[in-house]
Formats: C-alpha cells, structure tokens, sequence
C-alpha cells in the first residue's frame, strides 16, 4: 500500500503493518488505520502515521525510556476492546506516548497519562487513560542532564 | 439529556451495576460518589479534552521545531561518544 504523507513524503508499506484503532485516537475518531514509522535519525522517537489522512502524523515515544519505572493499571473495559486479557506477557503489546514539541523545543512534553497501546499480535490499538495517579498528561520531555547538556554546549 | 433533581445523600442507579451517589453540595463543587464494576473506565470530561487538544497540537508539528530535535538527539549522541 502506499500514501503520500505530509511529513515523510511517499510511503510504501505492507497491509499487515497496520494497526487497527476501532475508535480512531482520541481527537481523530474517523481515523481508525495507522501505520508506526520508525526512523534511524529519529531514534529514539517514532511517529504514528494515519493511513487515512496522510496529512496527520503523532510523535511519539516509549513510555519506559523517560520513566524507567513506567507502570500501567487500565480498566478490564479497555483490556477487552485491545484483546489482551491482561498486561503481563510484554512481548505481546507496545505502549507508545505522543509527543507535543514545542517552538521552544525544551517546553516540549509528552502525555504519560494517556498512552496508545498497541496489540502486536492482533495489531489494535487504543489510547487508553491509565487508572493510576502516577503521571499527568503534559510531562517534561527532556530531563534536567539532557538541558543542562544543550546548554553547556550553546553557552561554553 | 436526561435531568433529575438529587439532594446531597440521594443517589441514582444507571442498569444495576452503577450506582452515582450525590455526596455532598457546597459553593466549591458538588461531590459525587460512582459505584461501578471495575471494568468501567470513569473519566473526568476534562482529562479527555486536555488529551484531544493535546494529540491535535502534537499533529501539527512544523519542520522548524523537528529540525531543532533532530539537533538535539545528534548533539546528545555525540556527547554520549565523547
């Protein structure tokens, strides 16, 4: 299958490779078919590429690679609609956050709050709002070392 | 819509598993109560607009802000290199 897309240009991909969002993500309802994009300049970023509207793409990122800890406690009803009795066999799903980068690029933050989780298996995808209390939606990308790092090096 | 009218302590059933419960009223706000199994996800209509605006604004990335990130993972990999 191929797609022009706005940020990426044109796409060309297998029709397995897409994953389908019953409820579209949240925001995009009508958008129910999306492709993840990986690339190697971009790591550790991704992007979530809509099939059904080229023109819209989502950055985002693994939810453990800001917070090693991450934790997810989502309800049974969310359980069901990604097919995954639960949360426990890692190998069978991803969580992927969507990124909101600002002009101001250390102002930009993620969404650890609501994260799209993806079935491998299955390949359907949900954003799901966790049950848990340990995180907001809008967190700081970046840590304190990876600013003070760009800082040193704009201000020696 | 369906509207009623609840005093503080009365409560309302939808189907036989969820129960709302009006607990308290004051100028603050008014506190309720949700009784429900736990495979109902209950969110506040707030949290659900902060994550849409959030995932439109995300959508609109311009190529300005891309190239400053993609500045910054290279410049970060090279430090880590050094």
């Amino acid at each position: 299958m191929k797609i022009k897309t706005r940020n990426f240009g044109e796409l060309e991909f297998p029709e397995e490779a897409i994953i389908d969002f019953e409820e579209g993500i949240v925001g995009f309802s009508s958008l129910k078919r999306w492709i993840v994009i990986e690339n190697p300049e971009m790591r550790p970023f991704k992007w979530l590429q809509s099939v059904d509207n080229p023109e819209i793409a989502l950055m985002v990122i693994e939810p453990r690679l800001i917070r090693a800890d991450y934790k997810m406690i989502i309800a049974a009803e969310e359980h069901k609609k990604i097919k995954l009795e639960n949360l426990g066999n890692e190998k069978k799903w991803i969580a992927l956050c969507v990124i909101v980068v600002d002009n101001n690029i250390e102002d930009s933050i993620v969404n650890l709050k609501a994260p799209i989780i993806i079935n491998l298996d299955d390949r359907k995808g949900r954003q799901v709002i966790l049950l848990n209390d340990d995180y907001d939606v809008e967190e700081p990308l970046f840590s304190r070392e990876v600013l003070e790092m760009k800082r040193e090096r704009e201000n020696p | 819509m369906l509207v009623l009218t609840r005093k503080a302590g009365q409560a309302i059933y939808i189907g036989d598993k969820i129960k709302v419960k009006i607990l308290s009223i004051s100028s603050s706000g008014v506190e309720v109560g949700i009784e429900a199994p736990r495979e109902f996800n209950i969110v506040r209509e707030e949290l659900l607009e902060r994550v849409k605006d959030l995932n439109i604004k995300a959508s609109k990335i311009n190529k300005d802000s891309l190239d400053k990130l993609k500045n910054l993972i290279k410049e970060s990999g090279e430090a880590k290199e050094e």
